[in-house]
């Protein structure tokens, strides 16, 4: 049982399903997936970004996976904050490899072991795994486009629905990472927070994530 | 910009606004509290004493004035008793603060055993202050003499004082003819003598409005404008602000279409009651 601590990230969860928040992100993954080919492409590869760094951002990517989990979307979240992980503590998996332990090959571990189950159905987690010392490096690996290609095979062959990845990343301009990224996945969103997030800062995200050969499908306006 | 926009940015930055209409507004409230402590400040007092000033007729007088000429005299006199600096003088300020001291039992009879006099205790300041109190207006020969004072009793004293050293002392002030060196031959001849007389006494003190009545509304006016001023200000501020604020700005900035749009988090408090989550 996992119950979430004062300061600690709400999820979708914690609200009631009819409430103003649960079908706004109810709205979002629906305008999303209506942009998916589900004929040719039966993984779904998302990543979801702010410019600058903001706490409830790994919040939205989970809330996110949890819509579409409970829309009956077998749905992989993959947390690739290496600096900030702050999922698997939120969804109470513990301390296990991850991420960065499927990177580095340090262990042995696989990507059926390092996935995690939560306590909503269809919902699997990747956590950021033994915090590396060196984050942004781990991202340039060379395992990373391995790492992604084998959750998609993994998700093949273990669903006959089509499925869904979506990925946490650090904000764009903090780090490479949202960038490195966003080459690898099929659909990368902008994530602004009105009143924060200044027309500079979204302009020099935007320029650097349509640099990659990721496609920069578009915002999603957060605190409107 | 829609009128509600305008709204909405007001709302925004209404920290402004209120900070601003505060701060002025502790500024003219601090103003006002003083003014109001200031004696005579937003009200006075005026007491008006009446003269006729004229020609004291004598029948030792030899010249063949007729009265025509007499009252075009008087008429003279007491307009340049009126217009000129006698009133407002030094001198005749003296002698009027010098005439309530000698009135003062009057004085007591009237306004009780201790009147409130105002700045008439303080002899330093009194003498100059009665000679701004004082005013004077005419028709022909008639001197309404008015006298201003931050208290009833003040007033009162001041013109019944005034109207008495007129009477005692006007020839001092409104000699119609200029003595030469050798004053004995002057006086030698015969020829009248300016004289007043005090035709309506001292009038019971009336409000009248103080020095300073107008400042509370001009401090009104500040506040209005310092409202006005922050309304201003908070535009600036929206205009300087580089942030995103609506889903449109974000459209027009990026040229990317918006997929979604949350609400602020709401409280946990509206949220349904906390589930026990499990863990698999």
């Amino acid at each position: 049982m996992s119950i979430p601590a004062q300061g600690q990230m709400t999820l979708l969860t914690d609200y009631e399903p009819d409430s103003a928040y649960s079908l706004a992100y109810q709205k979002l993954y629906a305008n999303i997936s209506f942009t998916w080919n589900r004929e040719h492409t039966k993984q779904q590869t998302v990543l979801l970004a702010t410019p600058t760094p903001y706490p409830g951002q790994a919040a939205v990517a989970a809330n996110v996976a949890i819509t579409a989990a409970q829309s009956g979307v077998p749905t992989i979240l993959v947390d690739a904050d290496l600096h900030t992980p702050t999922l698997e503590q939120r969804f109470g998996v513990g301390k296990n490899s991850g991420l960065s332990d499927l990177l580095t090959h340090k262990t042995q571990a696989s990507i059926e072991t390092t996935l995690c189950d939560t306590f909503v159905p269809n919902l699997r987690l990747l956590p950021v795994g033994n915090t590396p010392q060196q984050a942004t490096s781990l991202l340039f690996s060379k395992q990373l486009p391995t790492v992604v290609a084998g959750l998609r095979t993994f998700l093949a062959e273990t669903e006959r629905e089509p499925a869904l990845i979506v990925f946490n990343s650090a904000a764009v301009l903090a780090s490479t990472d949202a960038i490195l990224l966003s080459d690898l996945v099929q659909q990368t969103f902008l994530t602004l927070i009105s009143g924060r997030t200044t027309r500079r800062q979204a302009k020099k995200a935007q320029e650097q994530l349509q640099h990659t050969h990721g496609t920069l499908m578009g915002v999603i306006m957060l605190n409107v | 910009m829609e009128l509600r926009t305008y709204w909405s940015v007001i709302l925004r930055r209404l920290w402004v606004i209120a900070l601003v209409v505060v701060v002025v507004s502790i500024y003219s409230g601090y103003q006002y509290y003083k003014i109001r402590k200031t004696p005579g400040a937003l009200h006075a007092y005026s007491s008006n004493v009446t003269l006729l000033v004229g020609l004291q007729a004598s029948t030792k007088i030899t010249d063949h004035s007729n009265y025509t000429d007499y009252v075009a005299v008087s008429e003279s006199v007491a307009d340049s008793f009126t217009t000129g600096p006698a009133l407002t003088s030094t001198k005749f300020g003296k002698q009027v603060y010098d005439q309530i001291n000698v009135d003062m039992p009057q004085i007591k009879q009237k306004f009780g055993e201790n009147p409130d006099l105002g700045d008439l205790a303080n002899p330093g300041i009194a003498v100059g202050a009665i000679s701004s109190s004082l005013t004077a207006s005419r028709a022909h020969s008639l001197v309404t003499i008015s006298a201003s004072w931050n208290t009833s009793a003040g007033a009162w004293a001041i013109s019944n004082a005034a109207g008495e050293v007129s009477t005692a002392h006007i020839n001092d002030y409104t000699d119609y003819v200029v003595p030469n060196d050798t004053r004995a031959a002057v006086t030698s001849v015969e020829r009248p003598v300016v004289a007043a007389k005090v035709i309506i006494s001292a009038s019971d003190a009336a409000t009248i409005a103080g020095s300073q009545a107008s400042k509370p509304t001009l401090l009104l006016v500040l506040v209005l404008v310092a409202l006005l001023i922050g309304i201003a200000l908070a535009f600036l501020i929206e205009y300087l602000d580089d942030r995103l604020r609506k889903t449109d700005d974000a459209v027009q900035l990026l040229q990317l279409p918006v997929y979604g749009e949350v609400p602020s988090l709401p409280s946990l408090d509206n949220a349904k009651s906390r589930k026990t989550q499990s863990v698999v």
